[in-house]
């Protein structure tokens, strides 16, 4: 009996054994993809997710992430190789990975892409690492300058055209506040550091100012920021902002605007949408967020990129990707959503709206800081760039303290 | 006299083979004890054993949420001791624990005392003032900010109507009126807890007691602090060390709440602790920050209960 007893247990640790330490990494072909996003791309993915499936034989199984558990959920993954097949990660967290050896290297296959000059620069750029790629451009979000046209030509200023210069900007958000019935000309969420990022950042850009050297954040003497902060500044102090602006923390970004009390804010392309749905009784225009002369132009772009893990095959991998960056762009086109192939936004994107055009031209114009550390630094609520924009914007001080302050904050985090 | 002699005449018998019946049975019972007590041990050593352990590691390793890590001895610990953002996360939240923790007392014994005689609707009372405990802390924190949102708060509009102020308050302009509102969170999140164990505290003081303080001619406020509060001790202090450890630990409400602001003058040290660990990915640098504030929950813990344990006898 004991003898017995003893060839089952051994029995069932050799299966044990063989389940855990043979069993391929890989997954089986005949599995479902596992494809991981972040759940704010769910309301577009879904249906592409579904597309895909009705025209493939191996389906993609989605997993949408919620947006508090995506760092922990996708390093978790990286870290011990388990997770998805297919990865989507937003463009902003994307550098942290790319040195962990969880994504695929995709550099000869990029290359071999007919429409790699398509694609998003900026896009491309946060999925290279030491000159290899390792992800493709999936979805963009990219910020613009919005304008109430009701509210200019309550202004009196011309309603179809937006400001030009810096100085524009700040004459029309006071002329615009001075109209009273709790109008203000200008809207922002000071108390949020990504928000502030997307919104903020393309000004000192348009200047041709960089916010990261290399690893280093770049704000200590970075005239460009300073002149921008120095721009919210009078903004403030000229009163054509809700106080709600300091603390705002990016759950009530959009409710102002779409209330038709605000004359202009800086965001991306869930609110064109949105506004377009569900408010068509405000009349807006959108243009790039320009220089302070106004002979350039920049934008945020956000978004996210789609990846190849280890669990599977590349030839699978990027078949899938292949479809996502070709067919899957057409439907997001089709369906009023921003794609990020320039040839695709053209043909199919700026015929729906010849508005879409800015953020075509939004796309071609983005930048984003790239850093492993750039959550810790620019995106985090006490991030030392939010912690610059409350001391820029709200304090009283010299900015260049603010700058040198926040400098020595971001150093620490890049130093560590 | 037979059994008595027979008992005799066994028990040299056992004394002299130690491996006999009796051994056999004593061992029996040590591997029964040790395989009841197996899942207790697991229990206690998987859950708190085994991630202490793991955290003191990690504390004096560089160890990134991603990529290899490695020792770096005290590093982490000399590096905490020099941030003052991490000491004035801990201050904080400090300050934080000392105005909750005495507000939870007196006003959940307030409650408990009227609400402890039954009446009739005092159940309907005692369930709306308990009803917030079973709201999980981020369902509540989101309740919170949107009823205080100056721009469509109601709180905002009901003081504006009342001619309280002129306009909608925004709370998280400042520190102080910041952490305010997150008091007033935790105060009705929490205050049903305390008033329903303070009402038992307050039911399990024999009416006799009670009874000869009043006949002895002690007021109702002499009876209250010379009587009943020392006779209910165990519950004030339960009460006062759960609030002051959840205090100590609080993360979602400010998380939610405040974001952190302004300026990051609302983080607490579990918020400081997170943001090391998940937005910093300095996961080494995140387990010093809780070896030590671990340390530093334990030390306040043990002098509270010390203080409660005095004045209790």
């Amino acid at each position: 009996m004991n003898l017995r007893r003893r060839t089952i247990f051994s029995a069932l640790a050799a299966a044990g054994a063989l389940t855990l330490g043979l069993s391929p990494p890989t997954a089986y072909a005949s599995e479902p993809i596992a494809l991981w996003a972040r759940a704010e791309t769910g309301s577009f993915l879904t249906p592409l997710v579904e597309a895909y499936n009705k025209s493939h034989e191996r389906q993609i199984s989605l997993t949408l992430v919620p947006d508090a558990q995506v760092t922990q959920k996708y390093s978790a993954a990286a870290a011990t190789g388990s997770g998805p097949d297919i990865a989507i990660i937003e463009i902003g967290r994307l550098p942290q990975f790319l040195a962990s050896g969880w994504l695929q290297d995709i550099t000869s296959d990029l290359a071999g892409l007919p429409y790699k000059d398509a694609l998003s620069p900026a896009h491309v750029s946060q999925g290279e690492l030491d000159g290899k790629h390792y992800a493709l451009p999936l979805s963009a979000d990219v910020s613009v300058l919005y304008w109430n046209k009701a509210l200019f030509k309550a202004a009196g200023l011309a309603p179809d055209t937006g400001p030009k210069t810096w100085d524009e900007i700040r004459s029309t958000a006071a002329a615009i506040t001075k109209t009273g019935n709790g109008n203000f000309g200008y809207f922002f969420s000071g108390g949020c550091g990504g928000c502030m990022a997307f919104t903020m950042l393309p000004y000192p850009w348009a200047q041709g100012a960089e916010v990261m050297v290399g690893e280093k954040a770049n704000f200590a003497g970075n005239k460009a920021l300073g002149d921008s902060l120095q721009l919210y500044r009078d903004i403030v102090k000229d009163g054509s902002t809700p106080n709600t602006a300091q603390t705002e923390n990016g759950a009530n970004q959009f409710g102002p605007f779409f209330s038709g009390k605000i004359g202009m804010f800086v965001n991306g392309t869930y609110p064109y949408v949105e506004l377009k749905k569900s408010h068509p009784d405000i009349d807006f225009g959108i243009e790039l967020v320009p220089s302070k002369d106004g002979s350039g132009a920049a934008s945020f772009a956000g978004g996210d990129d789609i990846a190849i893990t280890k669990r599977i095959d590349k030839a699978t991998g990027m078949e899938v990707l292949k479809w996502f960056t070709s067919e899957g762009q057409q439907l997001l086109a089709q369906s009023g959503v921003l794609p990020i192939r320039s040839d695709i936004a053209q043909a199919d994107y700026v015929s729906l709206d010849p508005r879409n055009q800015v953020f075509v031209d939004a796309l071609k114009y983005g930048h984003i800081p790239k850093s492993p550390e750039v959550n810790a630094i620019f995106f985090d609520n006490s991030s030392p760039f939010a912690g610059l924009v409350q001391a820029g914007i709200f304090g009283t001080g010299p900015i260049d303290a603010a700058l040198n302050a926040a400098q020595s904050a971001a150093d620490k985090i890049t130093g560590k | 006299m037979t059994l008595v002699s027979k008992g005799i005449a066994s028990r040299p018998t056992t004394e002299r083979r130690p491996g006999g019946t009796y051994g056999r049975v004593a061992r029996r019972k040590a591997v029964l004890g040790a395989a009841l007590m197996a899942p207790a041990v697991l229990l206690v050593g998987g859950i708190f054993i085994v991630p202490i352990v793991m955290s003191i590691w990690m504390s004096v390793s560089k160890w990134p949420l991603l990529g290899p890590h490695h020792l770096i001895g005290l590093d982490n610990y000399l590096r905490l001791f020099n941030d003052a953002s991490v000491w004035r996360s801990f201050a904080f939240t400090a300050i934080f624990a000392l105005i909750v923790t005495p507000l939870v007392l007196v006003l959940g014994l307030v409650l408990a005392l009227i609400v402890q005689k039954g009446r009739p609707g005092i159940g309907v009372i005692r369930t709306a003032i308990f009803a917030p405990v079973v709201v999980g802390n981020a369902a509540a924190s989101y309740i919170w900010l949107a009823l205080t949102d100056p721009g469509a708060g109601l709180v905002g509009r009901l003081l504006t109507d009342l001619h309280l102020t002129g306009a909608p308050p925004n709370w998280l302009l400042s520190m102080a009126s910041a952490t305010t509102l997150v008091v007033l969170a935790v105060l009705w999140k929490t205050i049903g807890f305390s008033m329903i164990v303070l009402m038992n505290g307050l039911n399990g003081i024999p009416n006799d007691i009670v009874e000869a303080a009043m006949m002895d001619g002690a007021s109702r406020a002499r009876t209250l602090w010379s009587v009943k509060l020392p006779l209910m001790m165990d519950s004030i202090a339960f009460v006062a060390t759960f609030t002051f450890i959840g205090a100590l630990l609080t993360f979602d409400q400010f998380y939610i709440i405040t974001g952190g602001g302004p300026d990051s003058t609302t983080v607490s040290a579990v918020y400081a602790i997170y943001n090391t660990a998940f937005t910093q990915l300095n996961l080494g640098y995140a387990s010093a920050i809780s070896i030590v504030f671990m340390i530093l929950i334990l030390v306040l813990t043990v002098f509270q209960l010390r203080l409660f344990q005095s004045r209790s006898s």
